[in-house]
């Protein structure tokens, strides 16, 4: 049992990169060969990183390669520095008083230490939190308000808005109370409208911070089923407690304990052939 | 049936914990006690504050007429018209100085201050509450009417009024604010928006209820002030002129405070409606904040 998940696993790992030029073939040839090829730029690399509230270091050493065009997990015990690495992504934790970090975070090119005009870099790093956040404002203008602000015309809005609402399959439900309160919304609901008002944006990479630990199973699945379409063209971080969310949806997963990364790999490998005793305990556990 | 199974429960009770039962005798025995007190209490509070009420409106209600709007005083008699427009214009000028400065510094301590010096202005804040209005009205005379040359007037007045009411505009915006879930703000910055923007935007729209509470009670306390305004208003006869400075202006309390002393039955009437008109603008106000909050429950 134990020898034939070694050996998939070794082939999956092995054939990477023909996988990809096959499945580039099937799906259409030369061109989609290219940006499967592409698919392995590095959007987000992360070097000794370690971060400090106070006096206090929450973060030690880190050490990561994020690609284009997958989701990466991010999963470990409680207090072990998910959320707090995930905010170092978009500059979120450096909001905090007393944050500092030290090391390379460099996101989209660019190092997070050195962006100058922190809101467009917000707007090219989006972000989904935990508990669905809708503003108190009409469902449309949840959607319009940051494009109004950052002085897009109002034609343009309402398509830019409508456009999303579809792609996060709300449109149908909602085109008849655009104008009405979003509170009144089913949690998965308005988890999805608050993914539609990130996408807006248009942001390259999509930071999760659990965000579907509150919501219910068909809920979930209809995230899940959305992230994964929209990994097609952006990079998506989730932070989930989740270890078969990760593994549903994720292709590499990393985990964490006590500020450190103990192990990142393809998530897969990470759970049925752990390298580190550490990872193993976890998932274990975890597991059952 | 229903009683059998009462007493088959307290049987058991007494038969296996007897000191739990004396406990809860006493707890019992107590908890009426201070109930009793407490209702005593209110009652005594209520029939106070209705008996006020009664005689107010009992003895207001037959001075008002039309005339009562549309003449000023003349010496001990005469109609209201001078003091509610000079009441109205030191309102306007002293929620025009003190709702704009109170907001924006209950935003910056609430949203933006370093802890530390948030706390310092939270702090000052308080002790300008705490400070008598006559001493402001004091202070307001020696500075304002003589050293500033303003003289008794409406500007001196306005002015007074809004240091006394601008504390509390402080405290509520800065308590609506803070009461905002994190969220909120979080969500908005998130999305690339600066953190102005996103106050202005989805913050303020959270807070405005809870601040424009703040603004309203500030004003109701305004309205009931007599003390600082003899200080820095002085009195007319006349209604007030558009003049800002060197012309002093009438108000309402004024009326309630020197014309009851006045062996007049005219000057009592006057001063009895000038309080009848003061409580019906307080409890409107009152009842303005009431609808307020109850908007604002509907979001959170
Ligand atoms: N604002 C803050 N100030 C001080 N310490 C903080 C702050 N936020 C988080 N911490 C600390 O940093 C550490 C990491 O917290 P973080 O929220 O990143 O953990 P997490 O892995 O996301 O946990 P969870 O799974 O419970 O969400 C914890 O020890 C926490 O107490
Ligand atoms: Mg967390």
């Amino acid at each position: 049992m134990t020898n034939d998940t070694v050996a998939l696993d070794d082939s999956v790992h092995l054939t990477e990169s023909e996988l990809l030029e096959l499945e580039a073939v099937l799906t259409g040839g030369i061109h989609l060969k290219k940006t499967a090829e592409s698919a392995k730029e590095t959007v987000i690399r992360v070097e000794n990183l370690s971060a400090y509230f106070g006096h206090k270091q929450v973060l030690q050493n880190l050490q990561l390669e994020i690609k284009d065009q997958e989701i990466t997990a991010l999963i470990g015990p409680s207090g072990c520095g998910k959320t707090t690495f995930l905010r170092t992504l978009n500059r979120m934790s450096h909001t905090v008083p007393g944050f500092r970090h030290e090391g390379v975070v460099s996101v989209l090119g660019r190092d997070v230490s050195e962006v100058r005009d922190v809101e467009s870099f917000r707007r090219a790093v989006g972000m989904l939190f935990q508990r669905p956040n809708p503003f108190p404002m009409s469902i449309i203008d949840n959607l319009t308000l940051a494009l109004k602000l950052f002085g897009v015309s109002k034609k343009e809005r309402i398509e830019i808005a409508k456009d999303k609402l579809n792609e996060v399959g709300l449109y149908e439900d909602l085109k008849d109370r655009l104008h009405q309160s979003p509170f009144a919304l089913s949690g998965g609901q308005q988890q999805r409208l608050c993914l539609a008002r990130a996408l807006a944006v248009q942001p390259k990479v999509l930071l999760l911070d659990e965000p579907a630990s509150a919501l219910d199973p068909k809920s979930t699945k209809l995230l899940e089923d959305l992230f994964v379409r929209l990994a097609e063209h952006m990079t998506i971080v989730i932070v989930t407690h989740n270890l078969a969310q990760a593994k549903r949806i994720a292709k590499r997963t990393a985990f964490m304990e006590a500020g450190e990364i103990v192990e990142f790999e393809l998530t897969d490998k990470l759970f049925y052939h752990p390298q580190d005793p550490r990872t193993r305990v976890y998932v274990e556990e975890q597991i059952g | 049936m229903d009683t059998r199974a009462d007493s088959g429960v307290s049987e058991v009770s007494i038969q296996t914990m007897p000191s739990y039962e004396m406990h809860s005798y006493r707890r019992k025995v107590k908890s009426i006690a201070v109930w009793s007190i407490s209702f005593a209490a209110l009652a005594f509070v209520m029939f106070i504050i209705l008996d006020i009420l009664l005689s107010v409106i009992s003895k207001g209600v037959p001075g008002l007429s039309l005339k009562l709007f549309a003449t000023q005083t003349s010496g001990i008699a005469g109609g209201l018209q001078n003091a509610i427009l000079g009441t109205l214009m030191l309102i306007v000028i002293s929620s025009l100085i003190s709702a704009p400065l109170g907001v924006l510094a209950g935003i910056y301590i609430s949203l933006f201050a370093p802890k530390r010096f948030g706390a310092v202005i939270r702090f000052i804040s308080e002790v300008l509450a705490g400070i008598p209005s006559i001493v402001i009205g004091y202070f307001g005379y020696m500075v304002m009417v003589l050293q500033w040359g303003m003289g008794f007037s409406a500007l001196a007045g306005g002015i007074s009024l809004s240091i006394i009411i601008l504390p509390y505009i402080v405290r509520t915006t800065d308590a609506s604010f803070r009461q905002i879930p994190k969220s909120y703000l979080e969500g908005a910055i998130a999305l690339g928006m600066t953190p102005f923007m996103a106050t202005r935007t989805v913050l303020l729209k959270l807070a405005t209820p809870g601040v424009l509470t703040g603004i309203l009670l500030a004003v109701s306390i305004a309205l009931g002030e007599t003390a600082p305004l003899i200080y820095t208003a002085g009195w007319s006869n006349f209604d007030p002129n558009l003049q800002l400075i060197k012309n002093p202006v009438a108000y309402l309390t004024y009326v309630v405070w020197t014309y009851l002393n006045e062996p007049y039955n005219a000057a009592h009437q006057l001063a009895y409606t000038a309080a009848l008109l003061l409580v019906a603008i307080v409890l409107v106000l009152h009842l303005l904040v009431r609808l307020l909050q109850r908007g604002s429950i509907k979001h959170a």
